[in-house]
């Protein structure tokens, strides 16, 4: 178990470890989706500035995309982080009664 | 530009503000302890709290400077607009849950849980007042630019006015009450971010009826200080001339005079085979004096959809590594700083446990994605407006506002004026409880009751206002979106490498973080007192002459942050250091 001093919260280990994997996978993923916009902005500028994507240039479409990327990723990591901890409360509940 | 200050501006202002403080004062009387004072008891539902991190994050960076870069220099701002968001994330997912977890009232109460470490607590206050500091620059100059149009004031006048008013909210408040103004000013803003573009999208494209402008528009300066634009005496009398709106189409796709209303993907399909007239500036000086032009620019759409319009990044067209690697650095700036910034970080208090936390990141997240896309139409709907001042790219949003009606214009320049307040007073209130908590509480160990500590958080927002005030005066005319970009460098380069390494490297030591913390923050600052862009703006210098090759210091000072507690801890691994407990 652990918690800070001041903190009232008490938290298994292992519910910390995995939502910290998860976290850390999934940051890894975004970050490679922001390192190629940025790589294109600066290595294929001609392209990235010319190609079309039903009439919007990629750049802006890109941009977008990136955005709405970030709320998914947000979203994703919400519900299977409270999964983690939901399956955790019943494990330890199933640990108590047996 | 010259402004007339309107009467109806005037009286939405002072609701605002007025509305504004006493709900401090209704919300302040309430907290009573230190704990209400400094992180609101923890009590702040998530929801509340997630959509006030979008009004404190939403600051006059985002709202007066991105969508005026975007306005003047098309997808540029965008960039920012990316870049400050992807920020979110690395908070949401390896930030928030173990600062919650760590931390009670400060960031620094976090990164010293693991070793007890008044040091660390010490150097951790360093940083969040230095950040805080260099954060509070771009506000106040958001300020100084909006009262002109809003007031008819100076633009010191506004910085003065923020300043003292911010004071006074900090004060007689606290955690709980910014905490509410944030959230009503992150719902009004994004609230009036959507009623602009929807207006925006309604209007459509309109080709000019005035035709291209055929010369430039010259400023020049008398022997006397009085001001002219081409010669006539610069003002709104009988006799005198203001300086012209800018921002028109001049061409549309296959000859049309107007496109009507349009949706979301139509209006950048438009928009980008269109042929718009905006303004470069061209600063001379003739005799001695200083000759401001404003020169037609003629720019096709789908340029201004392409990164490297704006000057600073204009070098990521070339084969130039110094502006690439300036350009990276911001980047990498924006992505890592948001997570480092301490009035964000505070918030994470506010909540009452990690669940809250996570959820109140995500809220924030999606409010200020949503934002993010709004700022694309209004940046792009004011470059076309003709309404846009040549002078000064951040009044671009409340002067695309004034386009449409005099009302929304009052009311969109009272809410960019209450977001510079609100960011302001989070700011301050972040930085009164570090000197408090980490320097009074911390370096000094001085045991202090909870009114005590509350007085000394208060008078120490005091002087911090005031330094803000000054450093405002210093930055004016600067874009405050580039302003920002330098306090999220000097944030990731301080902070989050000791919170990154104390999570995820077991062989981090008291001393490491010590070091990281102080190098990352010193360096960044240093870099950027020798940077090509302070010679240039702040000292008036040839920026050829600058120390250091590009004016963004993080991609140097973050890996240098992370390398030096990783260095120092290597070398500092007594038993006694030896952790208290794991994370």
């Amino acid at each position: 178990m652990h918690s800070h001093a001041n903190s009232t919260e008490v938290e298994h280990t292992d519910v910390i470890h995995k939502r910290q994997r998860l976290g850390v996978i999934l940051l890894s993923v975004f970050s490679l989706a922001y390192a190629g916009f940025i790589g294109l902005c600066m290595f294929a500028f001609e392209w990235f500035s010319s190609t079309n994507v039903y009439g919007i240039p990629l750049t802006v479409g890109y941009g977008v995309a990136l955005i709405v990327f970030s709320l998914l990723v947000a979203l994703i990591y919400g519900a299977m982080s409270s999964s983690i901890e939901r399956r955790a409360v019943a494990n330890s509940r199933e640990l108590g009664s047996n | 530009m010259i402004y007339s200050s309107s009467p109806l501006a005037v009286v939405v202002f002072l609701v605002m503000v007025i509305g504004t403080v006493a709900l401090s004062f209704y919300l302040g009387a309430k907290a009573k302890s230190s704990e209400g004072y400094f992180a609101a008891g923890g009590e702040i539902p998530w929801f509340i709290n997630g959509i006030a991190f979008a009004g404190d994050y939403l600051s006059a960076a985002s709202f007066l400077g991105i969508c005026g870069m975007i306005a003047f220099y098309g997808f540029d701002g965008f960039l920012y607009s990316i870049g400050f968001l992807a920020g979110w994330l690395v908070a949401l997912l390896v930030i928030a849950e173990p600062l919650k977890r760590l931390g009670k009232y400060t960031f620094a109460d976090a990164l010293a849980s693991k070793f007890r470490s008044q040091g660390i607590k010490s150097a951790a206050g360093v940083s969040t007042l230095v950040v805080s500091l260099v954060y509070l620059i771009p506000q106040m100059v958001g300020a100084g630019a909006l009262v002109k149009p809003l007031l008819g004031l100076q633009y010191w006048q506004g910085v003065v006015l923020v300043g003292s008013i911010v004071v006074v909210i900090v004060v007689t408040a606290g955690m709980v009450s910014t905490t509410y103004v944030q959230f009503l000013k992150g719902g009004l803003l994004v609230l009036f971010s959507l009623v602009l573009t929807v207006l925006v999208l309604q209007r459509g494209l309109q080709v000019t009826s005035d035709g291209p402008r055929a010369a430039p528009q010259r400023v020049t300066v008398d022997t006397d200080g009085k001001k002219r634009i081409d010669g006539v005496l610069l003002g709104l009398g009988n006799d005198q001339r203001n300086v012209e709106p800018v921002g028109k189409v001049l061409e549309l796709r296959e000859g049309k005079q107007s496109t009507g209303s349009l949706g979301p993907i139509a209006f950048l399909t438009e928009l980008s085979s269109a042929k718009i007239e905006l303004s470069q500036t061209n600063k001379t000086t003739v005799n001695d004096s200083p000759v401001v032009e404003y020169a037609p620019r003629v720019v096709s759409g789908l340029e201004m959809m392409a990164p490297g319009n704006w000057p600073t990044f204009k070098g990521i067209r070339e084969n130039q590594w110094y502006p690439k690697l300036d350009f990276v650095s911001l980047m990498l700036a924006l992505f890592a700083g948001t997570a480092s910034l301490p009035h964000i970080l505070i918030r994470y208090y506010t909540v009452k446990d990690q669940a809250s936390a996570r959820k109140s990141t995500i809220v924030g997240i999606a409010a200020i994605g949503f934002f993010y896309l709004l700022t694309l139409y209004i940046g792009f709907g004011a470059m076309v407006s003709g309404a846009l001042d040549p002078s000064d790219s951040n009044m671009a949003a409340p002067l695309l506002a004034k386009s449409f009606s005099n009302l929304l214009f009052a009311a969109v320049s009272a809410i960019a004026f209450t977001t510079v307040l609100g960011t302001v007073s989070g700011l301050i209130v972040a930085a009164g409880g570090c000197v408090a908590h980490d320097f009074v509480g911390g370096m000094l160990g001085m045991k202090l009751s909870d009114q005590e500590l509350i007085r000394v958080a208060k008078i120490s927002s005091i002087g911090i206002g005031a330094l803000a005030i000054l450093a405002g005066l210093a930055f004016e005319g600067m874009n405050v979106s580039y302003l920002v970009g330098w306090a999220f460098a000097i944030a990731a380069s301080a902070n989050l490498p000791a919170l990154l390494m104390l999570l995820f490297y077991s062989g981090t030591s008291k001393q490491g973080i010590i070091a990281g913390v102080l190098v990352g923050t010193f360096a960044s600052v240093l870099w950027i007192a020798v940077c090509p862009e302070m010679y240039k703006t702040l000292y008036g210098l040839d920026p050829k002459q600058a120390w250091v090759p590009f004016s963004q210091p993080g991609i140097i000072t973050i890996p240098l942050s992370f390398l030096t507690i990783y260095l120092v801890s290597m070398f500092t691994q007594p038993e006694s250091n030896r952790p208290v407990e794991s994370v």
